[in-house]
């Protein structure tokens, strides 16, 4: 396999994980399609993903919705390991503070409701 | 890469790009000069059009930029179908959004800096952390199939020619399509 459908796997196989390890799963986390790049032995994958879980009364929510920013370095012959992950929740602008715009320092980029 | 490979990755770079605002970078490298998109069945009001050209379309995203991260398009895995030079995709997506957009309670956000120390010392995942946070609620707001055309450029690396963005109407249902449906369903089931 390639470089990057290593990294894809690598990505994915930790996605399933955090499903498995809960006694009983009730939610199941959704990744979109990775955006990687890798160049030598590090690679960065940008992957948006969101969680849906089953309530008492039958009924599916999302309770969150997540960007995950991955550095991941070359482990030899075994593929790829995770030196960092940033998980940024998407979440309301913060209520401004006297005398400060709503989204000034906020740390989140932008995106619209553009197809 | 293979080519599928390679345009699976264009259609996940242009969703990634896009849900940033980051509209020049992908207008500027991904797409030909004479880039179409149409949207049809926006839910919207006045989210319906079409435009032609690099500047008519980055025009079009530029007028709805916020400046502020509302909402994410996840697309599922594209069916793509390459013919020499050419290609075509078919991907479904759905926009998950925030369902209200008030402000959250001073400190309940999260900054990258607070993350990254959660991704430094809890499990890999980081998933299960973010979840819940505040009591937040999200909503999908729209969903549909984007059916896209791509062209292998002379430098080897495809681009977009044209994007149709159908949405499933919110409106009364349309049963010319919801036929076809059931028609691909039927046909599926027979072959199976």
């Amino acid at each position: 396999m390639s470089d990057l459908q290593d990294v894809e796997t690598v990505l994915a196989r930790v996605a399933l994980a955090e499903g498995d390890h809960r006694g009983e799963c009730l939610q199941v986390h959704f990744q979109s399609i990775p955006v990687v790049e890798v160049d030598g032995p590090v690679a960065h994958a940008w992957t948006d993903g969101f969680t849906v879980r089953l309530e008492p009364a039958g009924d599916f929510v999302i309770t969150s919705v997540v960007r995950l920013e991955d550095e991941l370095i070359r482990a030899g012959a075994d593929g790829w390991a995770f030196a960092r992950r940033i998980p940024i929740p998407l979440l309301p602008p913060a209520a401004p503070q006297a005398g400060q715009p709503a989204t000034e320092g906020d740390g989140r980029d932008g995106g619209d409701h553009h197809e | 890469m293979t080519d599928i490979g390679d345009i699976r990755t264009l259609i996940a770079r242009c969703a990634h790009l896009c849900d940033r605002e980051r509209h020049e970078q992908w207008i500027d490298q991904f797409v030909i000069d004479d880039f179409a998109y149409q949207v049809v069945d926006d839910p919207s009001p006045g989210g319906d059009g079409s435009y032609q050209g690099r500047d008519e379309v980055l025009a079009y995203f530029r007028a709805a930029a916020s400046g502020d991260w509302r909402a994410t398009h996840f697309l599922s895995e594209p069916v793509i179908d390459v013919a020499g030079e050419r290609a075509h995709a078919a991907t479904d997506f759905a926009l998950v959004r925030l369902a209200d957009s008030q402000p959250a309670e001073a400190g309940s956000a999260r900054t990258t800096a607070d993350t990254a120390d959660i991704a430094d010392t809890a499990d890999i995942a980081g998933i299960a952390d973010t979840a819940g946070i505040a009591g937040q609620r999200y909503e999908v707001a729209a969903a549909g199939r984007y059916e896209d055309d791509f062209v292998r450029a002379a430098d080897g690396r495809w681009r977009f020619t044209a994007r149709l963005v159908n949405h499933l109407p919110l409106t009364a249902s349309q049963p010319a399509r919801a036929q076809d449906a059931q028609d691909l369903l039927a046909a599926g089931s027979a072959n199976e």
